[in-house]
């Protein structure tokens, strides 16, 4: 593997206009089971900054912030609380709190609010 | 007595005879090279070789050179301006030939200068041509960040797809 090529396709995919291309780092980065795949996926999507990119690094289980990889779960919630407008993902963690099904999930969501709110 | 004498005349004789005959050969040797002076003399008699060199016995004829004898400032008065003018003309010809030869070659060697540069170019356009028609991509250009971005998604699904294969099959 070319990890730069990699990392060059997914900053790509990240900075893309095309909503589509959240599809594509959705499906083909946060499903690949290495790591540091799954890393750059997180950040490239968290940076995106648009509802559908957080709420998909927030609410599902196994992904972003609710990864099983430490590693790849501190990293996206480093990216959540570098990003300048938290508003966005502030609301999806509220929602995520309130009305998801998975304690596990409420949980994660609560600490990094609250992690959030104290670096505002 | 008489036989005793003669006897003895002849053994003198006898003894003087070889160097008798050397002289002999000397005096030809002598006849034969004052013979040769005097024709070199002869064929030097209007040359104006003042030092009568020669090359394999024959005396070299340059009209280039000056004259042996001085020359007066009454005789030189006398030297026709016809013969100057003769003496100038063949100096300057023979200056002219020297620059003719000195420009032959001049112009031989450019010739085989320019022929070379011009095979030289030839075999270097050759390489261009062929580098040329060989494909050759650079991966830093081709994996561009900011190039990437202004593609179409499907072809970057289909890049990243072929990049997480690899990785798979690896594994």
């Amino acid at each position: 593997m070319n990890s730069k090529r990699v990392k060059n396709i997914i900053e790509a995919l990240g900075k893309h206009k095309d909503e589509e291309s959240i599809e594509v780092l959705n499906e083909l980065g946060t499903n690949c089971p290495i790591d540091e795949i799954r890393e750059m996926t997180s950040k490239a999507l968290i940076r995106k900054n648009t509802h559908r990119a957080l709420e998909l690094m927030i609410v599902n289980k196994g992904k972003g912030i609710n990864d099983l990889s430490a590693r790849v779960a501190m990293c996206a919630i480093n990216e959540l609380l570098a990003l300048k407008d938290k508003q966005e993902a502030i609301k999806i963690l509220d929602d995520t709190i309130n009305m998801h099904s998975e304690k596990e999930v409420q949980d994660t969501a609560r600490s990094v609010k609250a992690l959030m709110s104290f670096s505002s | 007595m008489y036989y005793k004498e003669l006897t003895r005349k002849a053994r003198n004789m006898q003894k003087i005879s070889p160097l008798r005959s050397s002289i002999e050969a000397f005096n030809k040797f002598k006849a034969a090279r004052l013979n040769k002076a005097d024709k070199a003399q002869k064929t030097n008699q209007q040359s104006t070789n003042p030092f009568g060199i020669t090359f394999k016995g024959t005396v070299i004829q340059m009209d280039v050179f000056e004259k042996a004898e001085k020359i007066n400032e009454n005789t030189k008065n006398a030297i026709s301006l016809k013969e100057r003018m003769q003496n100038t003309g063949k100096l300057l010809a023979s200056a002219w030939v020297g620059t003719i030869n000195k420009f032959s070659s001049l112009k031989t060697n450019v010739i085989a200068f320019g022929n070379k540069i011009k095979d030289s170019t030839i075999a270097a356009a050759k390489k261009i041509r062929d580098i040329g028609n060989t494909k050759v991509e650079f991966d830093i250009f081709k994996y561009n960040v900011s190039r990437l971005q202004n593609q179409p998604v499907s072809e970057l699904r289909t890049m990243l797809s072929n990049e997480l294969q690899g990785v798979t099959n690896e594994q």
